[in-house]
């Protein structure tokens, strides 16, 4: 008895979940921050500071990512998770290499430039102005997406 | 009663199959028109009511990943909703960018190790006394290499300190030699040589001599809009060839994004 009210309190969490934005509003903000970071670390792993095609391939991701997330609060957040996982997925990048291979001296001191080249390239005026496009985004978004993500949509087949 | 019939070639010429041979034929993807003996064409209706065999893909199937196909099922279905499409869109931007971020990534990595592993070498020495016994010409050959396969980094200047030691002291002080400014790109596996000839005081009495030289490598990277690099290096030799060892990798000036250099790191 007891294990089957068990089982259908598992059941109602499950489905609460199911039916709850909250999991794929966090794919969303990893999706968001790691399309950030790839696209800087292609820029920075090369140049070593963004060109204007980066930014503008940012400031899309943004659009894009404040329009999923559907309300101005909810893309402020959003926006925020996203820059944290960026910075610190491109902070790990630029910093792994260093730990290894260069005398440590050399690995902090270029450690130390790479982090204050990541840092001078998304603050303060690219943070405040992608900032901006995604509650811009998160306004488009409320205006024309209505509809729930289809996290399951590999499982049900619509007919 | 054994049927026969016939698949039509390119050529438009027919040979007779066995029917088992139709089966595989209905099959495949673009299956071939079918005709019976007087030429006739024939309904696959029945042959095509049995169980289907097993469809043989090509090899490259398998190597497809998961969200590709995942993607292409889900649009083919043309029921998602434009929030889910955008979504979609979004996992498509991060998959390529991370697809099209691992070569400049490997780059990086590959730079670390290549700035580590440079070479700086002392491949002759020659000396002679010119007003014996207090002064002497030396004639020293440098080379520079970079034994790993990354490209990107070139040698702009080239600063050596010599002193000499002699009877366990110093017997001359640092002295400044010729500085070099000329841009070499150290590509894999390439030796970069640099003779430097210069005067020094010189005595016949001197014991165990020994030139320490201290060599600083300006180099060129792709970092250079931030910063510059220089690798230090310490040769130690008694007047005969030797390998130079790294010891540091510092950064000089820092720049932003728009020019203009500022302070040290």
């Amino acid at each position: 008895m007891e294990e089957e009210q068990e089982e259908s309190d598992i059941q109602k969490v499950l489905e609460r979940v199911r039916k709850s934005e909250i999991p794929g509003e966090i794919v969303i903000v990893i999706l968001w921050g790691a399309s950030i970071a790839t696209i800087f670390t292609n820029a920075l792993f090369q140049n070593p500071y963004p060109t204007i095609v980066h930014y503008s391939l940012v400031f899309i991701v943004c659009l894009i990512g404040g329009a999923l997330m559907r309300e101005i609060g909810k893309a402020l957040l959003g926006f925020f998770g996203a820059m944290g996982v960026a910075v610190t997925i491109m902070i790990a990048l630029s910093s792994s290499p260093a730990l290894s291979t260069l005398s440590p001296q050399g690995g902090a001191f270029i450690q130390s430039l790479m982090i204050l080249i990541i840092l001078r390239s998304t603050f303060p005026i690219p943070f405040i102005a992608y900032l901006v496009t995604s509650m811009f985004g998160a306004l488009l978004g409320d205006r024309y997406l209505e509809e729930p993500i289809e996290l399951g949509w590999t499982e049900t087949a619509k007919t | 009663m054994r049927r026969e019939i016939f698949l039509e070639k390119k050529d438009g010429g027919c040979r007779p199959q066995p029917e088992t041979a139709v089966r595989i034929t209905q099959n495949s993807r673009s299956p071939k028109v079918v005709h019976d003996s007087n030429g006739q064409h024939l309904a696959p209706r029945g042959v095509a009511e049995k169980a289907p065999a097993p469809v043989r893909e090509g090899w490259w199937m398998t190597l497809i990943p998961l969200w590709t196909w995942s993607v292409g099922e889900l649009l083919m279905r043309r029921r998602v909703s434009k929030r889910t499409a955008l979504a979609l869109v979004l996992a498509v931007i991060t998959m390529t960018s991370s697809v099209l971020a691992v070569p400049t990534t490997t780059n990086y990595f590959q730079f670390f190790n290549s700035l580590a592993q440079i070479q700086l070498n002392i491949t002759s020495f020659h000396y002679r006394t010119i007003t014996n016994p207090s002064e002497a010409i030396a004639n020293i050959s440098f080379t520079i290499l970079n034994p790993t396969e990354y490209r990107g980094i070139t040698m702009q200047l080239f600063e050596p300190i010599v002193i000499v030691l002699a009877s366990n002291q110093t017997v001359t002080s640092p002295l400044g030699l010729s500085l070099a400014q000329q841009r070499s790109p150290l590509d894999p596996g390439k030796n970069v040589p640099f003779a430097f000839p210069f005067n020094s005081t010189w005595s016949q009495s001197w014991q165990n001599t020994e030139f320490v030289f201290t060599i600083q490598l300006g180099l060129s990277t792709f970092l250079d809009q931030a910063a510059s690099i220089v690798a230090t290096y310490q040769c130690v030799s008694n007047g005969t060839p030797v390998a130079c060892e790294q010891a540091a990798v510092s950064i000089q000036g820092t720049a932003s994004p728009g020019g203009g250099r500022a302070g040290g790191v």
